[in-house]
């Protein structure tokens, strides 16, 4: 970005990108400058902000941030970068959007007086695309002589000489221009209205997923009573996933084979992750930690249609699944395949395999609601409708 | 999908292109979901 001079005559708000009222000079930094250049930043900074205080920003110092500004509050801010630079011509799209109806008044007033003090030659212009959004909230803040784009061709009212903002919307230009946009813009905002009422009634149709299925009346496995239950397995091949009786664990030195005390510790780990997984919650026997290879039932879950459209003789489904292709290769240690893409097991033995050290953080495995996608098997089935 | 097709209309064994080529003009309305796997 173009750093603004300080001997410009046309200062820019944000010379800065991340600032919104940059220029001030530090305490600082005014000590290591010299007395003219310090001098001409605080000329600068005084000139803008004479300009924030046009637009109510006055009180705001240079240390505010962006995200430290509410949106009405930014949009002024915006309206004052652009103030500042003097323009002719303004083009505005819903420039008062996120302003309550009181700023909104004040900052319309604002524009008002620019244009008829200041900017006599100029115009302002509100270039609104939306006909609708006109049609739902036809604020009408145009401003003195403002123009308003629609259907290729622009509508402005007569120029008049008004005060402030209140006594344009009771002038009958104004309403003369209102009446002429909404007989132009009619048509189209009632085609949008009906598309939209088209698409409720598309939402009302779409059909209701239902994942419930058979439930199993099974509890969640504790930890403790997973630890014991692995403890009790020598090489817990029972409920124990193969990559996870590698026995490979996190040493001082790295990685390194261990047995005894380190595989119960990676054991333990194990518990403790499919604590997380079925955590206080009554959960369903196909989605029970069987098996990393994901072992599961198919299960199929019904669709309802409610008011199926007139003529309706049958459904068609077309499913599409990314992941559903077949298996390229069985899982080695420490990865897990499905469907040719490869998912990390654990970083212990992921860096183990591909940086040969520990590199910390932790495993998106043990994440909650987190694992690899498990599709089931594909089979085609047919199935007739009622 | 909702088709004005009898059920028995399409034969079964069709790829999916051949599927969307025997709907062509029969759909009444259609929608869509996207399901995602998760485990608890």
């Amino acid at each position: 970005m173009r750093r603004s001079r300080a001997s410009t005559s046309r200062p820019v708000i944000s010379s800065r990108p991340m600032r919104c009222f940059p220029g001030k000079p530090r305490s600082t930094m005014s000590r290591l400058r010299s007395k003219s250049t310090a001098r001409r930043a605080a000329r600068r900074w005084s000139g803008r902000r004479a300009f924030l205080a046009q637009v109510g920003l006055g009180a705001f110092s240079h240390r505010q941030y962006p995200h430290m500004l509410s949106g009405g509050q930014r949009k002024r801010v915006g309206l004052a970068q652009v103030l500042i630079r003097d323009p002719k011509i303004l083009l505005m799209d819903e420039p008062f959007g996120p302003l309550d109806a009181q700023t909104r008044q004040i900052m319309g007033n604002l524009l008002l007086e620019l244009w008829s003090a200041d900017r006599k030659g100029g115009a302002v212009c509100d270039a609104r695309s939306g006909g609708g959004d006109f049609a739902r909230r036809p604020r009408g803040d145009h401003v003195g002589r403002s123009f308003r784009a629609h259907h290729g061709r622009l509508a402005c009212p007569p120029r008049a000489a008004r005060a402030t903002i209140t006594e344009v919307k009771l002038d009958k230009a104004f309403h003369d221009l209102h009446r002429e946009i909404w007989d132009a813009l009619k048509d189209e905002v009632m085609k949008g209205y009906a598309q939209s009422t088209q698409i409720v009634t598309a939402c009302r149709l779409t059909p209701q997923l239902d994942l419930a299925g058979p439930r199993a009346t099974l509890r969640a496995p504790k930890t403790a009573f997973w630890a014991a239950k692995l403890r009790q397995t020598k090489k817990g091949r029972s409920h124990v996933p193969t990559w996870f009786n590698s026995g490979w664990r996190r040493g001082a030195g790295g990685h390194r084979r261990c047995s005894g005390q380190g595989r119960r510790r990676v054991h333990a780990d194990l518990a403790e992750l499919q604590g997380w997984r079925t955590a206080g919650n009554e959960v369903r026997r196909q989605q029970q930690v069987q098996s990393e290879l994901r072992s599961g039932e198919n299960v199929r879950p019904p669709l309802n249609w409610a008011n199926p459209p007139a003529g309706t003789k049958s459904y068609a489904l077309l499913m599409f699944d990314p992941e559903g292709r077949p298996p390229v290769r069985r899982q080695p240690l420490g990865r897990l395949w499905h469907s040719g893409r490869r998912y990390p097991a654990l970083p212990r033995v992921r860096c183990r395999r591909e940086s040969k050290k520990y590199v910390g953080g932790t495993s998106l495995m043990k994440l909650p609601h987190y694992s690899v996608p498990a599709p089931l098997p594909a089979r085609s089935t047919t199935t007739r409708l009622p | 999908m909702a088709t004005d097709l009898e059920p028995t209309a399409i034969a079964a064994g069709l790829d999916r292109a051949e599927a969307i080529k025997a709907l062509d003009g029969h759909v009444l309305q259609a929608t869509g979901l996207i399901g995602t796997f998760s485990k608890p």
